[in-house]
């Protein structure tokens, strides 16, 4: 059985956020969502999800940037996501703190939920050890 | 990266971003359709636009990264050949096929996976356009001081009218497949800034035969180089 999950989703663009928590509200998960870098950062501080849909590139505040003004206690897993080619792959996520680095265009939502789920169940299961 | 790589990457990061929210929502909203519905075909028929848009976006990518002479390779362009005919078997198999390696050394300067989908596309063009099964050549050969790639086909051959604007991009015989007139276009522009031609020939009696041709590598062999 799936663990609910408190999830945050952070992204500039509005149908990436929709699919993305209409996606993870269909398996029971909560969604909180923002649309920029500055928001998600004040929503990430005051909600304390258990994990964080990221994007890399938006107008205010870049995703790695919120990562780095976010304490390190409690910030719950990070899947860092980009549209931007060349960019980003899992060494340069994991270098700046994600868990996950996630490439856009996705072939598949549900497939990225799956992934949020082993990552949130094999982090409980490392406290629970 | 070349100026036209960074405007590809910024026109790809924001096209991708409204497509990967398209596809994800349309696969949400058919979990809740059923499969015999019209909304559901509907829906499908969304999805599937978005991913060939996607694929579009990858291939304008590729194309445009170009010759980043970082990325250049000594390779042998039979290897090359080789290596990508098992991608096209579903294509070929139904097809009489007469593949013809030269046993000489075909050592090439290439970015092979743009060299490798020059190949893929115009044996796919070759295969695509014989509408029942027919007969398809492939061959390598060295030319002088080139290294020449050649397929031939035995479909109609190239539709009059068609040949002064057949490497013009946008220009498809194919467009109720979903061809986007891109391969011709920019196979042409991959094998130019490798310094050589693609051409096709326009004295066959039968069918259309495409080739191209590359400077052949004779300098030292190193740790880039593959036999």
């Amino acid at each position: 059985m799936v663990k609910r999950m408190k999830i945050l989703i952070v992204d500039d663009e509005p149908l990436v956020r929709i699919a993305l928590s209409r996606a993870c509200k269909t398996r029971g998960h909560e969604i909180i969502e923002a649309s920029g870098g500055e928001e998600g950062l004040d929503l990430w501080i005051q909600e304390q999800p258990d994990l964080i849909f990221l994007d890399v590139l938006m107008p205010d505040m870049n995703g790695p940037k919120v990562i780095e003004k976010v304490s390190h206690q409690n910030r719950g897993k990070i899947i860092l996501m980009s549209a931007y080619t060349g960019g980003y792959d899992l060494k340069k996520a994991q270098s700046v703190g994600a868990d996950v680095f996630i490439p856009k265009p996705f072939d598949d939502v549900f497939e990225i939920i799956k992934v949020a789920e082993s990552l949130f169940e094999e982090a409980g299961n490392k406290r629970n050890s | 990266m070349s100026a036209i790589g960074h405007l590809a990457g910024n026109i790809a990061h924001e096209l991708n971003n409204p497509l990967t929210g398209i596809r994800s929502l349309c696969q949400v909203l058919l979990q809740n359709q059923s499969q015999q519905g019209q909304v559901y075909s509907d829906l499908k028929e969304v999805e599937m636009a978005a991913a060939r848009s996607q694929k579009i976006i990858t291939n304008l990518l590729n194309f445009s990264k170009g010759a980043d002479r970082d990325e250049l390779k000594v390779v042998s362009l039979n290897e090359l050949v080789e290596t990508t005919l098992p991608l096209l078997k579903s294509v070929t198999s139904v097809h009489q096929r007469e593949i013809h390696f030269t046993l000489e050394k075909t050592l090439v300067k290439v970015d092979p996976h743009l060299t490798q989908q020059v190949i893929f596309n115009l044996i796919n063009n070759a295969c695509q356009a014989m509408k029942e099964p027919g007969r398809l050549e492939i061959q390598t050969s060295i030319e002088g001081d080139w290294v020449q790639f050649t397929v031939s086909d035995s479909g109609p051959g190239i539709p009059l009218g068609l040949g002064k604007t057949i490497f013009d991009p946008f220009v498809t015989t194919k467009s109720e497949t979903g061809g986007t007139g891109l391969g011709l276009s920019m196979s042409q522009r991959v094998i130019h800034q490798f310094g050589g031609e693609l051409a096709y020939d326009k004295d066959v009696s039968c069918g259309a035969k495409f080739w191209f041709k590359l400077p052949q590598f004779n300098g030292e062999e190193n740790e880039n180089t593959h036999s």
